[in-house]
């Protein structure tokens, strides 16, 4: 009887237990399948998304991991030289005005979004902390401007304070007005250099008029200048040219950004003002040799290597001056692209030359097209950069 | 018909090396688009300065030999325009060929007959001229 008995409770221990893990299985897989079935964010056709008010946007950061060293000179004469290792690693180095080391910032990557950060003075303590990956994403310039803050207020009793460590209660430090120049070195040989300037009120494009201090970035690709940026902090106005690539100096201020983000999503920095010249040109290279960002290159087949070999594709309706993109950076290319929307308005295409008696239209915008190579005149676009340029 | 008189033959002359002068600076570009004339936009002579510098200097070199060797500076730049004109209309041709060809053919000719002039007076104040 005592072993009936024993047996019974056994039985109905196990059941129990096995009934116990069985909700709780199910009551897992329930919790998993909640996390599952999240509502996902549906955004309404046509409504653009922008970043946050104040940070830069995903490109910037894409086009920063490809810097590979930064120089930056601030007003008291410190210089931070900052770079990017094989794998991401990023180490800065910042030197006083004789030339001594002062202290070295490295940052390793620990997962998907931390970072550790090592901080090593020539004197004083050294730390390692945790970056936060809700308040910084560690880019070279962070790093440099990371290094020179925490090298002038101290390293002891840090928090965070934005995206920057420093002391706590000590003031917050604006590191943009103490930098003086900026070099950035990026990947197939582009390198823009920024300094600054003050300039005297000048016309850069019709009833457009700037002055007061400047950042000013110049572009060039193995050494040879290939294009001039400058920002207009008073007047928050962005001006530049690519000679080649751009009808002239081209101008952006909040009102032309009003339409999509409401003005300056943020504040145009040193840093940024260097990466934008580089993403200028490099994507608009990428158009001019590919037709598009994101055009595939196809291999043509054998007779066609050799008809290309000997006739390459000349595209009928490029940006500028088809067949005379020499004259591209020239007020010449005015001509040519008003030439080409009208064109496009029209509906015409190159044999409306000859076939003249096709479209009035056609033979206005052709007969335009001339008129205009004879008696070009506009504004020069020196004039952003060059000083004493008076409007 | 090239060999009927010594002046056809030398605009014969003028003429096949003019056209075969610009058709292998155009060669050269095609090859060498992307290292030597920077490598925007498609190759043609007149998509990049450098390409413009490259293709009057051999015309001019060209056409400085032909001047000493007494053949038709205009035969040279006519067959240079000429084959100017294949290359630019066995491509896609251009929104604006008209002025492309107007440009590239005042150019051509510049270049050629100042080339072919300074080569005839070389030629002629040279003492074995006679």
């Amino acid at each position: 009887m005592k072993t009936w008995m024993a047996s019974a409770v056994v039985i109905v221990v196990l059941a129990a237990g096995a009934w116990l893990k069985a909700g709780s299985a199910n009551s897992a897989a329930q919790a998993q399948g909640s996390q599952t079935s999240r509502p996902v964010q549906l955004v309404p056709a046509g409504e653009k998304q922008v970043g946050s008010p104040g940070e830069k946007g995903a490109t910037y950061y894409a086009l920063e991991a490809q810097t590979t060293r930064l120089t930056t000179r601030f007003r008291d004469g410190h210089v931070a030289v900052t770079e990017r290792g094989l794998v991401g690693d990023v180490h800065s180095t910042l030197r006083d005005l004789a030339g001594n080391d002062r202290a070295k910032l490295r940052l390793n990557r620990i997962d998907g979004g931390h970072d550790m950060v090592n901080y090593e003075p020539t004197e004083g303590s050294r730390f390692q902390a945790v970056s936060d990956p809700t308040l910084v994403k560690p880019t070279l310039d962070w790093a440099a401007r990371q290094v020179y803050g925490l090298v002038k207020d101290g390293a002891d009793n840090l928090v965070w304070d934005g995206a920057i460590m420093q002391r706590k209660n000590a003031p917050r430090r604006d590191v943009d007005i103490d930098v003086d120049t900026v070099e950035t070195n990026w990947a197939n040989g582009l390198t823009a250099r920024l300094s600054r300037s003050t300039y005297p009120r000048r016309q850069i494009s019709p009833g457009r008029f700037v002055e007061g201090p400047v950042m000013i970035s110049e572009l060039s690709q193995y050494g040879a200048p290939v294009g001039t940026g400058v920002y207009f902090e008073k007047d928050r106005v962005f001006a530049y040219t690519v000679p080649g690539f751009t009808a002239g100096a081209v101008v952006i201020g909040a009102d032309e950004l009003k339409a999509n983000y409401g003005g300056w999503p943020f504040t145009p920095d040193t840093t940024w003002l260097n990466l934008q010249m580089i993403a200028t040109y490099h994507f608009k290279t990428l158009i001019a040799k590919q037709g598009s960002v994101s055009a595939r290159i196809c291999e043509p087949s054998r007779p066609g290597l050799l008809a290309q070999f000997f006739a390459p594709t000349v595209y009928a309706n490029e940006a500028g001056c088809d067949d005379l993109h020499w004259l591209d950076g020239s007020i010449l290319r005015d001509c040519c692209d008003d030439h080409d929307r009208c064109y496009a308005k029209s509906g015409c295409d190159a044999n409306t030359w000859w076939q003249w008696w096709r479209s009035w239209s056609c033979d206005r915008c052709n007969m335009a097209v001339v008129g205009c190579f004879f008696a070009r005149a506009g504004l020069d676009d020196r004039c952003i950069t060059r000083q004493g340029c008076a409007g | 018909m090239c060999g009927v008189t010594q002046n056809a033959a030398a605009r014969c002359f003028g003429f096949a090396v003019g056209l075969l002068t610009f058709v292998a600076a155009h060669a050269i570009e095609v090859a060498k688009w992307a290292v030597w004339f920077g490598g925007a936009h498609a190759p043609w002579f007149l998509n990049s300065g450098r390409a413009v510098i490259f293709t009057l200097g051999c015309l001019f070199v060209v056409s400085l030999i032909a001047g000493i060797l007494r053949w038709s500076g205009a035969a040279l730049a006519t067959g240079a325009a000429t084959a100017m004109t294949a290359v630019l209309f066995f491509g896609e041709g251009s929104t604006i060929f008209p002025i492309v060809l107007a440009a590239g053919g005042l150019l051509i000719a510049a270049t050629s007959l100042l080339g072919s002039w300074l080569g005839s007076e070389i030629s002629r104040l040279s003492p074995h001229s006679q």
